[in-house]
């Protein structure tokens, strides 16, 4: 039948097996705009209460903005099709005549609009011919059309795409360079939602949790000889996943040192022994030599010049060199490395009552992230070893340290990784459940609702998947609706879909009362008869006696004189690479609707 | 294949198994130690000219206080010849201001 003509002829009540229901109301035939009573939630849909509605009905098929219907044919329905996460895709098939430029249909725009009797219209499909079929033994073209989604998701940019989805997406899990499509289907897989073109070609988010009330219910009275069920198997399910979140960095360490001297002879000492005073230069000259740096350094300079008591005698005491030498001082110093941890955060995610019904049916994941330090040069001697940036704390060794993590970045990584296993792990194998029947044509009904069938057999509810319409041109059926709802069979005592969960931490070294590194210098005079022997563990002061007035000075025990700074050793645990384990749970309630069936 | 098929199919992106790099072990910071003499002058901008190495006695007289790296063998590139050779590892001299100079040499084993 053509265009503007009535799609059928017979009321739908001379057909077997679907003798009508006494009450209600059908949507079939009423208005295509928002004003029209529309079933509402918990309403009863009784599908052939007023079957005559549709009669008149009529599908509009336009091609380039032109009204074919003059050249449709009943060879073949016209259906239009539609699934989540899929382009909609529409038939139906022409008759040629005349000339026709065949190449010129491919891509030519097509919109599809029922029609009531009453002339009210309503869109149902906008897309472009994709696919033409010609036969050649009836001089027929069947169109297959597309509304060209992966095309017009090409087209929208990522923040847009994330800003539709509020999905999750960080480089750990996915592709650095992905746009467009791609990128649609990657945050779609951390979030439950899908993403469609809607009648009019609009992009539309929908999503997988079903309402506490169903939009539509449907009643006994059409369903019981078309329905049929598919429910996930359970090899296919999962309900844990073990994930290893990797996590490199680089802990940067400042450690800082007082260091104090004072000279270990009193002034007649020094004058009787002839001994030599330190050095001011030899304070940083020895720290430098240690591979540490000053950051600052006052000194207690010797003697002044003068006339000073010994005893009996009276001594002169002249100081040649009173800002360069000393007899004290204290200093402080600092050293500056770098070490690589790897962080691993062990997170079980479960979901405990889908676990408590079907076992533990575990995945494995694994992914990582590399930090890069911000300060490759950590250490050099072009450093300001006076000002640390900010971030530094101590830890329990009295070290200042920073781990170079961007925490935001880190949190977001999580966050996308676990997203993405509770969606594509969880949430989407168990809602692979299936319920499926046929309806007369619904007004409006899509994506967005939530459908439960109450037949007196089945007592059910989930959100649509996927449907599929179909229009008889020849009049002898009236216009379908193959509905495929989803259920979830999570085991918990929600419908709703995570969407929460706390992070694990990271790990906080941070010591709150810390100490100031105290180093005191030792001394070592040689030339008495009691000095030790020089040996490599000595560090320190070293200063002779080079006279002395009761004797002279033991040439055995003199030692080389000079200031020996040492530093400690750094534990290797500061040092060499290291890993971190943190171990976690996350447990989630995957969403469970109900699908029970009178035996 | 369906056109949903076809469309879905374009989509191949899967999650990352984003896997880390092996690193190198990095050195050990042991004890550390650094000196300067006391008599070092406090203004000197450098070595006196000339310089002479300081000696000490060996069983055969008076020798120069060098320090040198473990023996070891060389062997010409025909096999046929060897040599027994002593790296220099310390050499001391002194300044025209007597004040003392030592050089440190690398081992050169590995070159």
């Amino acid at each position: 039948m053509i265009n503007s003509a009535a799609l059928n002829a017979t009321p739908v009540n001379s057909m077997a097996g679907t003798a009508p229901a006494g009450g209600g109301s059908i949507p079939l035939g009423t208005g295509g705009t928002p004003s029209v009573t529309l079933h509402t939630d918990a309403t009863v849909y009784t599908a052939y209460a007023n079957p005559a509605d549709w009669i008149g009905w009529t599908v509009v098929v336009r091609v380039d903005g032109v009204d074919i219907g003059d050249q449709l044919i009943d060879k073949n329905p016209v259906t239009i099709e539609a699934e989540r996460n899929a382009a909609r895709v529409a038939e139906f098939t022409v008759k040629l005549s005349g000339a026709v430029d065949l190449l010129a249909w491919t891509g030519r725009a097509v919109t599809i609009d029922y029609k009531t009797a009453a002339g009210v219209e309503w869109r149902r499909f906008t897309g472009v011919i994709a696919n033409p079929e010609l036969d050649l033994t009836d001089m027929t073209l069947h169109c297959q059309c597309t509304d060209d989604l992966q095309l017009k998701a090409d087209a929208i940019d990522n923040a847009t795409l994330q800003s539709l989805t509020g999905g999750y997406w960080h480089k750990s899990t996915f592709d650095e360079t992905s746009k467009g499509w791609n990128r649609l289907q990657e945050l779609l897989s951390t979030v439950p939602f899908s993403a469609e073109l809607d009648a009019a070609g609009m992009l539309k988010v929908h999503s997988w949790e079903a309402s506490s009330t169903p939009n539509y219910t449907f009643g006994e009275d059409f369903l019981e000889e078309n329905i049929s069920i598919d429910l996930v198997q359970r090899s296919a399910l999962t309900n844990t996943v073990n994930l290893a979140f990797n996590v490199r960095f680089e802990r940067l360490y400042h450690r800082q040192e007082q260091l104090n001297w004072a000279y270990p002879l009193t002034l007649c000492e020094t004058i009787e022994r002839l001994t030599k005073l330190m050095r001011n230069d030899q304070v940083p000259e020895s720290i430098s030599a240690a591979g540490w740096h000053l950051l600052s350094a006052t000194y207690t300079p010797a003697w002044p010049t003068g006339s000073y008591v010994c005893g009996l005698n009276d001594v002169l005491w002249n100081n040649l060199a009173p800002s360069s030498t000393c007899i004290g001082f204290t200093a402080y110093a600092a050293y500056r490395w770098r070490q690589s941890v790897t962080e691993t955060f062990a997170i079980t995610l479960a979901a405990p009552a889908s676990v408590a019904v079907y076992g533990t049916l575990p995945e494995e994941s694994e992914t990582a992230v590399d930090y890069p330090t911000a300060h490759e040069d950590w250490g050099d001697d072009s450093n300001d070893f006076a000002t640390l940036p900010a971030g530094f704390n101590y830890d329990a060794d009295d070290n200042q340290f920073k781990d170079e993590i961007d925490f935001s970045d880190l949190a977001a990584a999580l966050n996308c990784r676990i997203a993405y296993e509770v969606e594509t792990k969880f949430s989407r194998t168990h809602r692979s459940n299936r319920v499926r029947f046929t309806i007369p044509v619904l007004q409006h009904l899509d994506f967005r609702h939530t459908v439960a069938v109450s037949d007196g057999n089945l007592s059910c509810k989930g959100t649509v998947a996927k449907w599929r319409e179909e229009f008889d041109l020849t009049g002898a059926k009236m216009p379908t609706m193959a509905v495929e709802l989803a259920l979830s069979s999570g085991q918990s005592a929600t419908e709703s879909i995570v969407k929460n969960w706390t992070l694990p931490s990271h790990p906080d070294l941070t010591e709150f009362d810390p100490d100031l590194i105290v180093r005191q210098i030792p001394n070592h005079v040689g030339g008495t008869y009691s000095s030790p022997a020089f040996d490599e563990s000595m560090w320190g002061f070293f200063v002779n006696w080079q006279a002395w007035l009761g004797g002279v000075p033991n040439p055995l025990n003199l030692y080389e004189q000079k200031l020996i700074m040492k530093f400690d050793a750094i534990d290797d645990g500061k040092t060499q690479n290291a890993t971190e384990t943190i171990n976690a749970t996350i447990n989630v309630d995957i969403p469970h609707n109900p699908l029970v069936i009178a035996a | 294949m369906t056109i949903q098929d076809s469309v879905n199919a374009l989509y191949k992106s899967g999650p990352k198994r984003v896997k880390l790099s092996d690193i190198n072990a990095r050195d050990s910071i042991g004890d550390k130690f650094g000196e300067s003499t006391i008599d070092k002058p406090a203004n000197t901008g450098g070595i006196a000219s000339p310089l002479t190495e300081v000696t000490k006695t060996g069983d055969n007289g008076i020798i120069p206080d060098r320090e040198y790296y473990a023996e070891r063998t060389l062997t010409s590139t025909d096999g046929l010849l060897t040599f027994k050779v002593r790296d220099l590892k310390k050499l001391k001299m002194t300044d025209a201001l007597e004040n003392q100079v030592v050089f440190n040499f690398a081992d050169p084993v590995n070159e």
